[in-house]
């Protein structure tokens, strides 16, 4: 008998000078092929050797949220499951997009030189230079997840 | 004296005349001072005062016949209404309690008269309102009495007590109690009087009024007559309780003409023959003899045709020899020398040309040991088949020798490590790979295709992971190896694979990174992706 290879541990970080989380609230544990554990006490006693200050919870796989991007900003208790705080999801958000308009910004940085040198007009391309610079400008006002997956798509297709 | 004529004074009398009369009006006035109403200085005014104490003038406002004050006075007098003096008496001559002509002459005697006989009627209800002191539903006198009345019932008593009163009826019930009692006692004796036995041969007659029923013990049955009782009892007769625990049986049983046991013979258990044990008894071996030989080594005794000791003795006297085919003498194996085959399962031997074959069979999981003495060198080959269970060599470090061959294929040194050449040039240590995996990363979440010795994965943001071993590394001087699936088809891979340089690995989990390389992507993003590590130890 070994534990249930469709749960998952919540392991909560409770410790800001634990820097194994990169910045995430939490870390999702999951139980491997040869876990050989009999009891989820059992588990939650081996992991807590490796996380002493943690607060740990097994769920069902299927609680934890899909979303790679934002995983750095859930958060999880045991009474409401996992949440998203939206202010760490405003920041990934930016970062999403600021990285996102690099490429974007060389590139049009290369047809802006292209144009003065052929004296081709430039206003579009100063016009969507600085939709690229402004493309985060929005992103404090937005109170929801959705408006934020919605926005940190807007670079994806260029 | 008094004149009927009223006194005049005529102009032709005297003086003395007119002096006469002024003393005659005089008299006949009376002095003033004498008046005692209230108004006393003139005739008149006391007469008006009187006039208004008397009201209207009485023969137009008095009710009476009589029209004077006088009158109407004795008129009420007379006439009983204001005293009792013309109170007319009932049939008994009785006046309701004014019988006394003085209470009878005034009103306040009358009333003083009826009021003293209130206080007697009062005293005789009870000082309280009766309304208030009453124990009867009803709380007026009359209705008391009538409720009284209807709980004694019909005042006619029945025959026997007709026309007594009820204190009498009663006085007489109880005057006849003792004879009635007799009398009831008579009767039931009577309703429970038996004249007739009946027993199992016949009946006789008896009389409970004034007959006995005798009951007659003998030797087997005791009476005795104990105040209202007759207690029958059975007589001991000299049998005693037998108690067969003691590997005894009951022998003899001895009984009187009335069928009581008078006595109980017992004996021991004797003298039993092959006849008195049935076929397949099931007796056990450990109750043969002292009892060390069980039931499974007894069985081993089936099949036996010779005396054993005699077989044992010729067979510890034979020389055995083992030794390959063609090899002649071979290794001979004394009488004080053993091969053993230890296993725990089934386990066969079997020669085919030059080789023998060790199997075991059954059961699956079974361990199959087998020491080899000193004396497993020379061409040829030793061939273990696990059959996929677990083969172990044994190998002393005395004997390491024993697992080379002159080809140095395998060679454990004193440290336990193994080393081969197998084509590396020489024989040397070979090391293992003690943990590895396949895995996938998406969806905040590990999957694996294979593990061995990792136990968990714990996922901690994109390309950012940890994974702990099932068995623990002897310390961390281990390799991570690891790659990542290329991003693009068809080229080079651009995503790699790092430990994790913040936090150190340990005997028991190892952090590592994965992401995009190379260019300006050197340092972005760490990235989900499938890959593939190794522990090397």
């Amino acid at each position: 008998m070994s534990i249930d290879l469709d749960k998952r541990m919540v392991i909560v970080n409770n410790d800001s000078d634990d820097l194994r989380f990169g910045g995430s609230n939490l870390a999702i544990c999951v139980p491997l092929e040869n876990a050989g554990v009999d009891s989820d006490g059992v588990w939650k006693s081996q992991m807590s050797n490796f996380f002493p200050t943690a607060s740990l919870y097994i769920v069902d796989k299927s609680e934890v949220p899909t979303d790679e991007l934002f995983f750095p900003a859930f958060k999880y208790s045991e009474d409401s499951g996992f949440s998203t705080d939206i202010t760490k999801a405003k920041e990934i958000t930016k970062q999403k997009l600021r990285a996102d308009r690099i490429p974007l910004l060389e590139a049009e940085d290369i047809k802006f030189q292209r144009a003065l040198e052929t004296g081709a007009d430039t206003t579009d391309i100063v016009a969507e230079k600085q939709r690229l610079r402004d493309i985060t400008n929005d992103v404090d006002a937005m109170t929801t997840e959705a408006q934020l997956i919605i926005k940190r798509a807007e670079l994806d297709s260029g | 004296m008094t004149d009927s004529n009223f006194t005049k004074t005529f102009t032709t009398d005297n003086f003395t005349q007119f002096v006469n009369n002024t003393n005659t009006i005089g008299k006949e006035v009376g002095g003033l001072a004498r008046l005692t109403t209230t108004v006393d200085s003139d005739l008149v005014g006391a007469i008006n005062e009187l006039d208004s104490d008397i009201g209207a003038r009485p023969h137009t406002t008095l009710n009476t016949n009589s029209k004077t004050i006088t009158g109407a006075v004795n008129e009420i007098h007379t006439a009983g209404n204001a005293s009792l003096v013309g109170l007319t008496p009932d049939s008994a001559s009785k006046l309701g309690g004014f019988n006394d002509s003085a209470e009878r002459t005034t009103v306040g005697g009358a009333l003083n008269s009826l009021s003293a006989d209130v206080r007697i009627l009062d005293s005789d209800i009870g000082s309280a309102r009766a309304k208030t002191t009453l124990t009867t539903t009803s709380k007026n006198i009359v209705g008391s009495i009538n409720e009284l009345d209807a709980e004694l019932g019909d005042s006619a008593l029945d025959s026997g007590l007709t026309g007594m009163t009820i204190r009498r009826a009663i006085n007489a019930l109880d005057s006849n109690h003792d004879s009635a009692t007799t009398q009831l006692r008579t009767d039931i004796a009577n309703s429970f009087r038996y004249q007739t036995i009946s027993g199992d041969t016949g009946s006789d007659t008896v009389d409970s009024a004034n007959g006995s029923l005798a009951i007659v013990g003998d030797t087997s049955l005791s009476t005795t007559v104990s105040g209202n009782r007759v207690v029958i009892d059975h007589s001991v007769t000299g049998a005693t309780d037998v108690n067969n625990s003691g590997k005894t049986y009951v022998q003899d049983i001895t009984m009187d003409d009335a069928g009581h046991v008078t006595a109980i013979g017992s004996t021991a258990i004797s003298g039993l023959v092959n006849d008195d044990v049935a076929a397949g008894a099931g007796i056990n071996a450990e109750k043969i003899a002292d009892g060390s030989v069980s039931n499974t080594e007894f069985q081993a005794l089936n099949g036996i045709t010779g005396n054993i000791q005699t077989q044992l003795d010729s067979a510890n006297s034979t020389q055995f020899f083992l030794r390959r085919l063609g090899e002649s003498p071979g290794e001979q194996i004394n009488n004080n020398e053993t091969i053993t085959f230890n296993a725990s399962g089934g386990t066969s031997v079997s020669r085919s040309g030059a080789q023998i074959t060790y199997s075991s069979t059954a059961p699956s999981n079974s361990t199959v040991t087998i020491s080899a003495g000193t004396n497993m060198s020379g061409g040829g080959s030793f061939t273990l088949n696990g059959g996929g269970g677990t083969i172990t060599l044994n190998s002393s470090v005395t004997n390491v020798s024993q697992l080379n061959n002159d080809n140095n294929y395998l060679s454990p040194d004193a440290s336990s490590n193994i080393s081969f050449n197998s084509g590396y040039g020489s024989n040397a240590v070979v090391y293992g790979v003690r943990a590895f995996g396949r895995f996938n990363a998406y969806n905040n979440g590990i999957t694996t295709i294979h593990v061995k010795n990792l136990q968990y994965a714990v996922y901690f943001a994109q390309g950012l992971y940890a994974i702990t071993f099932a068995n623990a590394m002897p310390d961390t001087n281990y390799a991570i190896t690891g790659v990542c699936q290329g991003t693009v088809s068809g080229l080079h891979p651009t995503m790699g694979m790092s430990f994790d340089n913040v936090t150190a690995r340990s005997t028991s989990i190892f952090y590592i990174r994965t992401g995009p390389t190379g260019g300006a992507n050197s340092q972005g993003f760490a990235t989900n992706t499938p890959f593939d590590v190794a522990i090397v130890r």
